[in-house]
């Protein structure tokens, strides 16, 4: 039988599909550590962080707010309003 | 038992599958290998023959420890337990539903980032004012909210003329990673994404839609604000409480995002 174009297109996708299936569960070597291995918190230095996870600016102290804060215009009703989690 | 994963800050969810031969206390810790203070999960389950934790991690780092154990006998390496046993720690994806998020809104975004970042790093950052990268939202750190020098319960609270958000150290240091997106979603929320500023419940729901469409684990929020509620039982976070507790079983089952 003779392989056409078409064949090797679906035969192409359906490799790829299976692939996808099978690298999307992966079982981790079960690798039990009485003391942890990896460096002591210490050593933290959280520059090697990626930048989606670098700790955010710190402002210096006793700075005044900033004037580039995003504001919600105010009306009557939320005159003394201060949300608590908690309640 | 610890297990060392080395997990390069990839999202996913993990599955840890634990058998016992007998109602156990079984308590799972996921923490950063590196980083203090920076827990992703810290619960436990009792487990009667086999049973599977799932751990939803849209945050992770270069290598985290998995901790398994019977909350009755402490932590003990392998061999020295014998009412578990853990059979398998299991890499899958993570199941999100980015779509459900407003992201065509820039605070949203920007939040988001923000809030992520502040986050995973709470354990380790000092007292302070932190600011947003666009200069939108700021953080007051401090160790402890007071007012006129007395100590408040609450773990954050904010400012609604400002947008000044307060965080009590105290509390958040030892939260866990989703604890702490919630409450901060929580407090964005009020000010930024309620029609009613002053509605709590509006503001739970609004914060969870964020927090559960970026694959935060459920079980997380309701810890975080069970742990509230109790600090402060009144009537209107009994209601919040079964609120929450309806929004997230039809987020899961149904995909309903509307709510009164």
């Amino acid at each position: 039988m003779e392989l056409s174009k078409e064949h090797l297109i679906y035969a192409g996708v359906g490799l790829f599909a299976l692939l996808v299936l099978i690298n999307s569960t992966k079982n981790v070597a079960l690798q039990e550590v009485v003391v942890p291995t990896s460096k002591s918190f210490e050593a933290f230095d959280s520059s090697s962080l990626p930048s989606d996870l670098q700790p955010p600016k710190r402002l210096p102290d006793n700075s005044p707010l900033p004037s580039t804060l995003a504001k919600r215009s105010l009306n009557l009703n939320m005159l003394g309003v201060m949300p608590r989690f908690d309640k | 038992m610890i297990y060392e994963i080395t997990t390069r800050y990839e999202e996913f969810t993990l599955l840890i599958k634990v058998q016992t031969s007998s109602p156990q206390k079984i308590r799972l810790k996921v923490i950063d290998a590196d980083q203090p203070n920076t827990t992703f999960t810290n619960r436990y389950k009792t487990v009667d023959g086999e049973s599977i934790f799932f751990v939803r991690m849209p945050l992770s780092a270069q290598t985290i420890l998995v901790y398994v154990y019977n909350d009755a006998n402490g932590n003990l390496p392998s061999g020295q337990d014998n009412t578990f046993d853990v059979v398998s720690i299991t890499k899958e994806p993570l199941d999100k539903k980015l779509d459900v998020i407003d992201f065509s809104n820039p605070l949203v975004r920007s939040f988001v980032n923000f809030a992520t970042r502040f986050s995973y790093n709470a354990g380790t950052l000092p007292s302070g004012d932190y600011i947003s990268d666009d200069g939108k939202f700021i953080i007051r750190y401090s160790p402890t909210i007071t007012d006129n020098g007395v100590e408040q319960t609450t773990p954050a609270r904010i400012d609604v003329d400002s947008g000044l958000i307060e965080l009590s150290k105290k509390a958040f240091q030892n939260y866990t990673i989703p604890n702490r997106m919630a409450i901060l979603l929580h407090e964005f929320s009020h000010v930024y994404l309620n029609a009613n500023i002053d509605d709590e419940v509006e503001a739970d729901l609004n914060a969870l839609l964020i927090y559960l469409g970026l694959g935060y684990p459920r079980i997380e929020a309701f810890e975080v604000f069970a742990q509230t509620f109790i600090a402060a039982p009144t009537d209107q976070n009994q209601v919040r409480y079964d609120k929450i507790k309806q929004f997230i079983d039809e987020f899961e089952t149904h995909n309903t995002y509307l709510y009164e």
